[in-house]
């Protein structure tokens, strides 16, 4: 008979996501993005309105280090007076609908 | 004290520090039975002198043991990861099927280069006298070779759903333009220990890697493939070790002896050129291949090499070395550097394993944007020429095979440094024989070292030799394993376009 399966650790749930923004280039934000556990985090860089449309469609709530703090603001304020970008539909795929 | 008395004794545990020494310093000694020059042979000859092996300062100082626990925790949290992404059908999420081109780029482009770091730093694991290196180069082949098999299990998944990712391996070894990926890695892997370590861990793992990592898994991530994201989460933490190794070897070298640093200065002038012409595929899928962008090529060399390097090289001058040969002609092709190339692989689509197309009109705005000196002066009008005679019937093939650049192995593509409207045209004598180079920089590659390059295998020529399948376009495309009309060729009307519009189609249809 077969044994019972071994005790299974507890597996990151890949539904919970954060963000932790670590600092600002001209209009990028320099941020790591986590996965379900601390260990599966990636840096990343994303224009500002990007980072702000990635950060709602993966539903990371992001936090901002303290010395990146007055950097990330005021990309925040200058966002109200740059052009939102138009969102893309999916390619040649919209073209059926 | 009798034996059994020994034996029940409790051994005293080993501090992390110590069996860090042992495991460095403990394992490495002079040798008797043998001569030291005997027992590690490569360590002389590339001119480079090391007085003092133990100044070398690792200061990571990971042992095996917590290497293999820290690794397998990572590695079982990943591997969670990309089975839970692969159970939920997370290849539906990306932003359109034209995205996994660029992973098709990946996957026979740079997985394979994972592997090749990995030989190579099992290689020079073994042939450096001093123990703190070899360790660290040991513990780098095994993070490569975990790169090679986390990116390979990542992207298997695509591969049950896309066309051009089932031979990854072959087409590195065969396709045209994966000679540059490889070549590259092999001129490297046949190099002394220093110059590989020069080449690799300084050059492109400290001063290039960012490049085509952050950008890479930024687009992954902004496209909605989560797959791939994941195998950055094992590369990056891996990355800050090598980075160190990298930076630790270049200072450990010119501190030994003043003597080495017009032999490094060369090297990081040679590896400088050899990286960046390799990262023409990054330019072009950074500006090409994601459907929603991160950042433009231009945007990326500003941000990572003239900022990010400049201040390295700043640091560096203290010892004598300047910034690398050519970097100012790299800065003068960022702002045509992708076109240039995306051109070229759209002329021969028929033998690519991945598909292009004419970037959208909202696409081409974006470049005319982001490129205003260039794009619409030099490149637009190509493209909107292509489209036009495409939607009329007449779509353009190349169907000559190009001139290769005998170092880089790239098509001769790429245009003068101060006239972006002329090819950029080098060639020299040797032993009564021409050889053709795409800049100044892959000429005084060649001229410092001609016998090892006259014998680059350039896939044109083995073309022309009769060498790779035939002599026809579908004979060529079989050797490579490729399927004519399937893995290459444009977008529109592929097969990965169809399944993917039937898929979009079924999931508005059932939303409704
Ligand atoms: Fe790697
Ligand atoms: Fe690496
Ligand atoms: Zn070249």
């Amino acid at each position: 008979m077969a044994e019972p399966p071994a005790e299974q650790p507890g597996v990151p749930d890949i539904n919970k996501r954060w963000v932790r923004v670590t600092g600002t280039h001209g209009d990028f934000v320099l941020f790591d993005f986590t996965i379900g556990d601390p260990d599966l985090t990636v840096e990343l860089i994303l224009p500002f309105p990007a980072f702000l449309e990635f950060c709602a469609t993966n539903h990371a709530p992001a936090t901002v280090e303290p010395a990146a703090q007055a950097a990330y603001e005021r990309l925040h304020r200058r966002s109200w007076t740059i052009p939102l970008p138009q969102r893309r539909p999916g390619g040649a795929s919209d073209r059926l609908l | 004290m009798s034996i059994a008395d020994k034996s029940t004794a409790k051994p005293r545990k080993l501090g992390l520090k110590e069996r860090y020494a042992h495991l460095t310093r403990g394992l490495g000694w002079e040798t008797t039975y043998q001569p030291m020059s005997k027992v590690f042979p490569f360590t002389d000859y590339e001119g480079i002198k090391i007085h003092d092996w133990d100044k070398w300062q690792d200061p990571f100082r990971l042992t095996m043991d917590s290497y293999w626990k820290f690794q397998a925790e990572k590695e079982r949290k990943l591997y969670a990861v990309i089975d839970s992404f692969a159970q939920n059908n997370g290849h539906l999420n990306i932003t359109d099927a034209r995205y996994v081109n660029a992973i098709k780029l990946f996957l026979t482009g740079v997985s394979p280069l994972e592997y090749s770091a990995h030989r190579g730093y099992a290689h020079v694991g073994r042939h450096f006298v001093g123990a703190g290196p070899r360790i660290a180069c040991q513990m780098q082949a095994i993070d490569e070779l975990r790169h090679a098999q986390t990116q390979i299990h990542t992207i298997s998944h695509y591969n049950k759903f896309f066309d051009g990712l089932h031979d990854a391996r072959h087409m590195h070894d065969h396709v045209w333009y994966l000679s540059v990926p490889k070549s590259f890695f092999e001129d490297a892997c046949s190099a002394g220990p220093f110059e590989f370590l020069t080449a690799i861990s300084f050059s492109f793992e400290y001063v290039l890697t960012s490049l085509l990592f952050v950008p890479f898994m930024s687009g992954a991530a902004y496209n909605g493939d989560m797959a791939t994201v994941t195998f950055g989460f094992s590369a990056q933490s891996d990355e800050a070790r090598h980075m160190t190794l990298g930076l630790e070897i270049i200072k450990f070298m010119l501190e030994q002896d003043e003597g080495n640093v017009p032999i490094v200065q060369r090297w990081i002038d040679k590896w400088f050129w050899r990286g960046y012409r390799l990262l023409t595929i990054v330019a072009m899928m950074m500006d090409y291949m994601l459907p929603k962008r991160v950042m433009s090529w231009a945007e990326a060399w500003e941000i990572y090499f003239e900022q990010g390097g400049g201040a390295l090289f700043e640091d560096l001058s203290r010892y004598g070395i300047r910034m690398p040969k050519y970097h100012e002609v790299a800065s003068k092709e960022k702002g045509r550097l992708s076109h240039e190339v995306w051109a070229t692989f759209y002329n021969y689509t028929q033998a690519t394993a991945f598909h292009t197309w004419i970037p959208e009109k909202d696409e081409l705005d974006w470049l005319s944007a982001k490129y205003p000196e260039t794009f619409d002066q030099l490149y637009r009008p190509r493209f909107e020429y292509w489209k036009e005679q495409s939607d009329q019937g007449k779509r353009f093939y190349n169907n000559v095979l190009p001139q290769l650049c005998v170092t880089c192995q790239i098509p001769m593509i790429f245009t003068e440094p101060d006239d972006p409207k002329t090819i950029c045209f080098r060639s020299t004598l040797y032993k009564g024989e021409r050889y053709h180079f795409c800049s100044d920089g892959c000429k005084d590659i060649f001229l410092y070292e001609p016998e090892k390059y006259i014998q680059s295998w350039l896939p044109v020529h083995q073309i022309y030799q009769g060498n790779c399948g035939g002599a026809t376009v579908p004979e060529v495309l079989n050797w490579y394993h490729m399927s004519l009309g399937n893995d290459n060729m444009d977008y529109q009307g592929s097969p990965d376009e169809t399944l993917w519009n039937e898929w979009t189609a079924d999931r508005h249809k059932s939303a409704i």
